[in-house]
């Protein structure tokens, strides 16, 4: 027993590094009311995590965690990217100047919370654990989202909640028909369970299947449990909307693999659900970003519709799928952030998050301009980006396994999404700004920026080491 | 450390981007920047001579995009399953690559002179820059898309820099011209490309000699003329030769570069690039168009009273020699031609610039007795005409001779007695140009007191001088008293040894009635022909002068059928098709309204109605808004219901 705890506690130091710290942080918030020592504490915890992590054995000895949590190199992958949206955002949060400096601290320390959640989800191997680890996650976003003083942050975040709580307990209503049907909680067990069932046994397995994942569509802005997205990202501060669109999709991502891993007996019920769901989330993500004046909300239009492109690795489910999805969540996860640090930077100058700040840009801020342009045109998959390798291979899984009808949609979608891409690009160079003041964003955002591009154009231009890693974490049994 | 092979076009390409971003700072100091990155690319280009002259290829590649092997599964020929792109060093592109950094260098050194005092001085470097990269990298490309990319750009700086004037009308509409007369051949080039992915599945060119195993003839036969075509619209070949006269709207200096020297002879380039997939049939159709255009555009030239359209059509001229050439598949004798005219024909108008800017003149017969006052000039035209006349023993002469010895030997007996009447034709233009430009009386003066004309000063002499001895020399590298080593350089093993004695002298004939007419016609006026076939050599020599009405011919059939075919279609989607298509892209706007009605608009009014009831009870509960919430807890509701009754 004292010998499975204390192995399972040497893989999980990076997660414990974070939590601890995390309490830390929010302690050191309370305690002072002034940002910089907070700031300090959470990036040492983050350095700390990063260094646990690096050094953290992988694979772990067998019968670790009790069977709740699998620190398997799929896992690591994901921890890792969860760690690298932490860094990206605190850059974001610390240079943003909508947080008042006395709730600073509370921020950064939810923030590292809302991290180990990210990792945690990756890691579950029980449907406990996943709904613990959704729910660290739901709590401390919906902190987050209402952290700004004014109303329209609050109400977005009371809106995010009621939708959050309702969705969560669909999903715990579907986990616990499951236990009754199966007896099992453990994933493994769950898929031995599953495999037999045949008749009204799995009519029944399915109804508790759809409740739960209802719960995870919600998670990552699935079309029908999106429509939170817009509200939130709206009222949210700019910083822990960036976070919402990358680290939570990601994580929710990682989870619905392993679930439909554990629930590949039911694949073949499942698929066209999936499939369709698929198109209606990029076709509507895309169509009702067309119309979109605020920023905010327009990213979070773009994000329903990446999400639709990511869905398509997991929709058509073959190696090759999976593969386009790990490589296309990279890809989102470096330009996403990207242009959240972008909207961040244009915020701080401005003091507006209409599209119209954007007018202009190219003059004011010729730099900034062009990051944005760059990671505006990685969204719209155009080569030699890093997004366009993304749906390059997400759309190539596609006509891979035959579904050429989704790949066409994809390709629709692509053209729409061009339209509202490349008219912030137009705003950018070609109207004359509103004022011609130069705006000249802070040092931690222009390192936000940089990397971001630095990411976006070299692994586009080389993308082998990228694949090559992907395509060793595919072939690793999720279970 | 980067190997010479990249910076050649790389210094170029960071030129570009240096002068495009902060061009205008740099001011003068942008032509600095110009020369001195087509130096270096010139410098690298010397740096590999030796390895190439030893017959090895160099190479980098670059493997950009290695696909999942599931992906390419499945696929013809697809054994390596990467996208890679690649750039090479061979005989023959170690050769282009000379001529681009050699000739670029000296024309961007002349430029800081010509183009002083032009308001957008920087803007030009800067083009010309982009033009010397992607030509670079066409030259390099081994792979036919990369080429394609670098085809297009090259045409693309071809079109900003003919109408880098764009105030002018004229110039303007001629960079539009030459840029949809060469897209023609683009679209067929394009098509081959495609044409040879699908059906061969290789697009590198080190790879196409194997292709005649597995192509059948007549396929083969297609794809070489397509990627032809190509080569005809960038080569300004007959009958796409329309846009090159026109592009002499552009700066001097961007003529002799881009519309002489190189990028026009991106389609001799190609051609023999591609040369193993051209089947008997295809290079017969070469043959037939280069002498076509060469003696067709040297009998226009000999009429043109423009100093700069007569290089114009001197020019298509000696590109059809080129293609004849290659027609009859001496590739290596297409190259040399090449790389002389490179220097002659680049010095020619460099000379012819320097008069334009002495003078602010180029009307032929406005001008004349420009040789006391601008003897520099005068003395490197003089040079660079007798080498383009192949007088023995400039470079002209070699290259030239060259050809003429393998059409006597390689092709139908009457090609031979064709070129050299091509040769007479050459001769008489060039020096009829030359005659009346430097000799004779000088022109009259009215209106040009103001500048009387004067010696262009030392920064374009100075490259003049150096080409004029490129012009006079570059030639014996592939003549036999060395022992041609430029013919080694592309691959003839066996080159025809020594001169023959009835080809010197047929060309030396050739070139003295050339020498005779261009006098006794060109400048005394004297009619030679007897009276009675005097009304069929008017008749010739107004066919000639109005360019054989091929823009005429194109105006009618070709712009003008298109244009009220243009308005009638314009006609039809004004009323039919733009009705359906605002109808439809009105839906799919009303689609995206609605939604977006449905996630805020909609359910705002409801709310607004629900708010002010809300409101009314009392101001702390005013900023809930619950009813949107309930819109939406109502949708997860009914969709997961939905899900469970799909599901079950």
């Amino acid at each position: 027993m004292s010998v499975v705890l204390a192995e399972s506690l040497n893989a999980w130091w990076p997660e414990a590094i974070l939590s601890v710290g995390a309490l830390a942080v929010l302690l050191l918030g309370a305690w002072t009311r002034r940002d910089r020592p907070s700031l300090v504490a959470a990036w040492l915890t983050l350095g700390a995590g990063a260094a646990a992590l690096w050094m953290a054995p992988v694979p772990p000895a067998a019968g670790t965690f009790f069977g709740l949590i699998l620190c398997d190199p799929f896992s690591l992958a994901f921890r890792w990217l969860a760690l690298g949206t932490l860094a990206i955002v605190l850059l974001l949060a610390s240079a943003s100047r909508e947080l008042a400096a006395s709730v600073r601290g509370e921020c950064y320390g939810l923030l590292l919370l809302l991290g180990v959640g990210l990792m945690l989800m990756a890691e579950a191997n029980h449907l406990l654990m996943a709904y613990l680890a959704m729910e660290l996650v739901s709590l401390s976003s919906y902190v987050l989202v209402g952290f700004l003083r004014e109303r329209r942050s609050a109400e977005a975040a009371l809106k995010y909640l009621l939708f959050g709580a309702l969705s969560s307990g669909v999903m715990l209503f579907g986990m616990s028909l499951l236990f009754g049907l199966t007896e099992a909680l453990a994933f493994p067990d769950l898929q031995a369970a599953v495999a037999g069932a045949g008749g009204p046994m799995a009519r029944a397995l399915l109804v508790a299947v759809a409740l739960m994942l209802a719960g995870l569509a919600f998670k990552i802005s699935m079309v029908p449990f999106h429509m939170w997205t817009p509200d939130a990202y709206e009222g949210a501060p700019a910083a822990v909307t960036a976070l919402l669109s990358v680290g939570p999709k990601a994580a929710g991502l990682a989870l619905f693999l392993r679930l439909l891993e554990a629930l590949a007996p039911l694949w073949p019920a499942l698929a066209p659900l999936l499939l369709a769901l698929t198109v209606v989330t990029m076709t509507l993500g895309n169509l009702v970003a067309l119309v979109q004046t605020n920023v905010k909300r327009l990213l979070a239009y773009s994000t329903i519709g990446q999400v639709g492109y990511l869905l398509i690795g997991l929709a058509v489910h073959t190696r090759v799928g999976h593969e386009a999805l790990l490589v296309s969540l990279v890809a989102y996860g470096f330009m996403n952030l990207g242009a959240f640090a972008c909207v961040v930077a244009v915020m701080n100058g401005t003091g507006s998050e209409a599209l119209e700040a954007f007018r202009g840009l190219s003059r004011r801020a010729p730099g900034l301009a062009l990051a944005c342009a760059v990671f505006l045109l990685s969204l719209a998959g155009i080569p030699p980006l890093l997004g366009f390798i993304g749906k390059f291979l997400l759309f190539g899984s596609a006509l891979e396994a035959g579904a050429v009808a989704l790949a066409a949609a994809a390709a629709v979608n692509s053209v729409i999404a061009l339209y509202y891409y490349t008219n912030i690009i137009r705003l950018m160079y070609f109207a004359p700004p509103a004022q011609a003041a130069p705006l000249s964003p802070s040092p931690a955002l222009r390192l936000a920026l940089g990397s971001c591009a630095a990411a976006t154009l070299a692994l586009g231009l080389w993308p082998g080491p990228l694949m090559e890693l992907v395509s060793r974490l595919a072939v690793v049994r999720l279970l | 450390m980067m190997p010479a092979l990249l910076w050649i076009p790389l210094l170029p390409l960071a030129a570009f981007a240096l002068l495009i971003t902060c061009g205008r700072r740099l001011g003068r100091f942008s032509a600095v920047v110009t020369v001195a990155a087509l130096a270096g690319s010139g410098g690298a280009t010397l740096a590999l001579a030796e390895p190439v002259f030893h017959g090895h290829r160099l190479s980098v590649q670059w493997a950009w995009l290695s696909l999942p092997a599931a992906l390419t599964a499945g696929q013809a020929g697809a054994g390596d399953p990467r996208w890679a792109l690649g750039l090479s060093v061979d005989g023959l592109s170690w050769l282009m690559l000379a001529v681009v950094t050699g000739v670029g260098t000296m024309i961007a050194l002349y430029s800081t002179g010509y183009m002083r005092g032009d308001p957008r001085y920087s803007r030009f470097f800067a083009y010309l820059a982009l033009f010397c990269a992607s030509m670079l990298g066409l030259v390099l490309a081994d792979h036919f898309l990369l080429l394609y990319a670098c085809w297009e750009l090259v045409g693309l700086c071809s079109y900003l820099l003919i109408s880098f004037w764009f105030e002018r009308p004229s110039a303007a509409a001629a960079g539009r011209k030459a840029f949809i007369t060469t897209r023609i051949g683009d679209a067929g080039l394009l098509a081959g490309i495609l044409w040879l992915a699908w059906a061969g599945g290789t697009l590198r060119f080190e790879e196409f000699a194997a292709l005649h195993g597995t192509l059948s003839g007549g396929r083969l036969t297609a794809i070489s003329l397509l990627i032809f075509l190509g080569a005809v619209g960038k080569s300004a070949q007959v009958p796409l030769h329309v846009w090159l006269p026109d592009a002499m709207e552009g700066p001097t200096p961007v003529s002799a570069l881009i519309h002489a020297a190189t990028m026009v002879a991106a389609g001799v380039y190609l051609v023999a690039r591609t040369l193993p997939l051209f089947t008997p049939e295809s290079l017969r159709v070469v043959l037939a168009v280069g002498l076509v255009t060469h003696l067709a555009a040297g009998t226009v030239a000999l009429t043109m009273t423009d100093i700069k359209r007569v290089l114009a059509y001197s020019t298509i001229s000696q590109l059809g020699l080129m293609m004849t050439a290659l027609g009859l598949g001496a590739q290596a004798l297409a190259m040399f031609h090449l790389t002389t005219h490179a220097c002659f024909k680049a010095l020619l108008f460099l000379g012819a610039g320097s008069v334009i800017h002495a003078t602010h003149e180029q009307e032929l017969g406005r001008l004349g007795g420009l040789r006391r006052a601008m003897p520099w000039t005068a003395a490197v035209f003089l040079v660079a005409a007798v080498s383009m006349s192949g007088v023995f023993p400039l470079s002209g002469f070699w290259s030239k001779d060259a050809i003429l010895l393998a059409a006597r030997h390689g092709g139908p007996p009457w090609l031979l007695g064709a070129l050299l009447a091509g040769a007479v034709v050459t001769t008489a233009y060039i020096f009829r140009l030359y005659l009346r430009c430097f000799h004779g009386a000088a022109a009259s003066q009215e209106g040009r007191a103001s500048h009387p004309p004067h010696e262009s000063p030392m920064v374009m002499v100075l490259p003049m001088a150096v080409l004029a001895l490129g012009a006079a020399a570059v030639g014996l590298a592939g003549s036999p008293w060395l022992h041609h080593p430029l013919l080694h350089l592309l691959g003839v093993t066996e080159p025809h040894g020594g001169i023959e004695a009835p080809i010197l002298l047929w060309s030396t004939v050739a070139a003295a009635a050339g020498l005779w007419l261009a006098w006794s016609v060109g400048v005394r006026r004297a009619r030679p022909l007897p009276a009675f076939l005097r009304p069929l050599g008017t008749r010739l020599y107004t066919l000639a002068a109005h360019k054989y009405y091929v823009d005429e011919w194109y105006q009618r059939v070709v712009i003008g059928p298109c244009l009220s075919a243009a308005r009638g279609l314009s006609r039809f989607d004004l009323r039919i098709i733009d009705g359906a298509v605002n109808g439809a892209g009105r839906a799919g706007w009303a689609v995206a309204r609605w939604k977006e009605r449905f996630d805020r608009l909609v359910v705002d009014r409801l709310v607004n109605g629900t708010a002010a009831a809300v409101r009314a009870t009392g101001a702390g509960l005013r900023w809930i808004q619950t009813g949107i919430v309930h819109q939406y807890l109502l949708v997860v509701v009914v969709a997961v219901v939905l899900v469970s009754l799909v599901l079950k």
